[in-house]
């Protein structure tokens, strides 16, 4: 080609050239160690071991994929400067999910890559000692990790630029796939070649600006959760679980020990007929123990199918003149209906009055109802009380699931 | 990974704790706590005697 180009490095690597396709320049960042360049004039990709650069690939349209960070670029990993030599995107049409490769790379210690995928980077470097055997499996142990099977897919090559270590081209295909033990994620690729292992690490986007010293072109705010982005969820979940446990036990205990101070001593019991709007007075009965509660039992003891009956009561303290007031009412139904039969409400009702001083009481009731029949009515001095444990243990739990489900819609959204 | 101050666990255990205190204190009273937060249970004091009396 006419006033082509070629300079030559003292390793005998080629370093700069002119793209057969366009005519354009291309000059080289790792001369000697790549086998594949694309010209950024017009993006076809040439073959750096033939003596006259044939093209590889030819884009049908030239693609306007800016890299974030150029050709050329210096960025600093692992105490280490690094210039990106090559950038190429891909895709698997499949998920319509699409990512870019930044090939970096240092005279003494070779490649890496960065990978970046809606604001999501990894740290990648091609492993030599990859799992044999379990390119298919779902769950591998490797470097006393468990990886598990995240993803899987055809990845194409749509857009290439700077030169590779390998020959690449648009349209190469190759299927990939991916396990992850975040922040880590091994990956599998089966090409013409074979399996090609690589290991990658999750890093923070200001991990990647801080190492380029500026921020990515068309920056963008992470979407989603990355493939193998930490789960910060995780950290709180190792403490919760044990102090949950640990709590949980204590409520129960706890429970059954001031459960058994309870006195649970009935001190009054009479039958009552309903309905009586009329006042009935009870005899004097004694309340002991302190301040404690007082459940009223109702059962009705006949009167009840398919009725109800409401008792209103006051206890009434002879010494002190106070009133503790309660309304106990039961309702119980049953029938047989579409093939089924079925019962609603029950024969029997406690009702609990809360602090109840030591003392000497009687008790006054009134009933009403749509029926007529007879109840028992309990007086029960220190009755134990079930429903404010339930609550303890409930509230308990709130905060677990809370963290468990985030924890969980983490995970769900990384394998979305 | 950073080390992460574990806010959460540590107002979870002192939530724990006022529960159980809380829980302790209910017992030994004989409080039924559904019975504050209930309208329909409920339990009432005065000094005005019944309609009879």
């Amino acid at each position: 080609m006419a006033g082509e180009q070629i300079r030559m490095t003292p390793m005998g690597g080629v370093k700069a050239f002119n793209c057969r396709n366009c005519g354009g320049q291309v000059t080289l960042l790792a001369p000697g160690q790549t086998i594949a360049a694309a010209c950024k004039h017009c993006g076809a990709v040439a073959d750096l071991t033939d003596d006259n650069f044939r093209i590889l690939s030819k884009v049908k349209e030239m693609i306007t994929r800016e890299p974030r960070f150029e050709i050329g670029s210096k960025a600093t990993f692992e105490g280490k400067t690094w210039v990106v030599i090559g950038f190429m995107a891909r895709i698997v049409r499949e998920f319509h999910f699409e990512w870019e490769e930044y090939l970096l790379f240092n005279p003494y210690h070779g490649f890496r890559f960065l990978a970046h995928a809606y604001g999501h980077w990894s740290w990648i470097k091609m492993i030599h000692d990859g799992p044999l055997g379990l390119a298919g499996a779902n769950n591998i142990h490797y470097q006393k990790q468990d990886f598990k099977f995240l993803t899987q897919g055809e990845a194409e090559v749509f857009y290439v630029l700077g030169e590779f270590y390998w020959q690449v081209k648009v349209g190469d295909k190759a299927q990939t796939r991916d396990l992850v033990a975040a922040p880590r994620m091994l990956s599998v690729e089966l090409e013409e070649g074979g399996l090609i292992w690589s290991l990658g690490e999750y890093l923070d986007p200001q991990v990647v600006e801080k190492a380029f010293g500026t921020p990515p072109k068309n920056k963008v705010r992470r979407i989603g959760v990355g493939a193998n982005q930490p789960n910060p969820h995780k950290v709180d979940l190792r403490w919760v679980l044990p102090t949950y446990i640990v709590s949980m036990l204590l409520t129960i205990v706890l429970f059954f020990a001031t459960d058994a101070s309870l006195p649970n001593q009935s001190v009054l019991q009479e039958k009552r007929a309903f309905p009586d709007t009329t006042d009935h007075v009870s005899g004097p009965f004694e309340i002991g123990n302190g301040i404690s509660n007082v459940e009223i039992q109702l059962r009705a003891d006949s009167g009840l199918d398919n009725h109800w009956v409401e008792y209103q009561g006051v206890l009434h303290n002879l010494e002190t003149n106070e009133n503790y007031e309660f309304v106990a009412g039961a309702e119980y139904y049953f029938g047989y209906t579409d093939g089924e039969n079925w019962t609603e409400g029950s024969k029997s009702v406690d009702v609990i009055l809360n602090e109840v001083p030591a003392g000497n009481y009687e008790m006054v009731t009134s009933s009403l109802s749509d029926s007529v029949g007879t109840a028992t009515i309990t007086v029960v001095r220190g009755a134990p009380i079930y429903t404010n444990v339930f609550g303890v243990l409930l509230l308990l739990s709130l905060a677990p699931m809370f963290v468990i489900i985030r924890s969980a819609g983490f995970e769900k959204q990384r394998n979305a | 990974m950073k080390n992460r101050i574990p806010i959460l666990p540590l107002f979870y255990i002192a939530f724990a704790l006022s529960l159980l205190v809380g829980l302790g204190y209910t017992q030994a009273r004989g409080i039924r706590l559904l019975n504050i937060f209930s309208g329909s249970l409920y339990s009432h004091s005065g000094h005005d005697g019944p309609d009879h009396k």
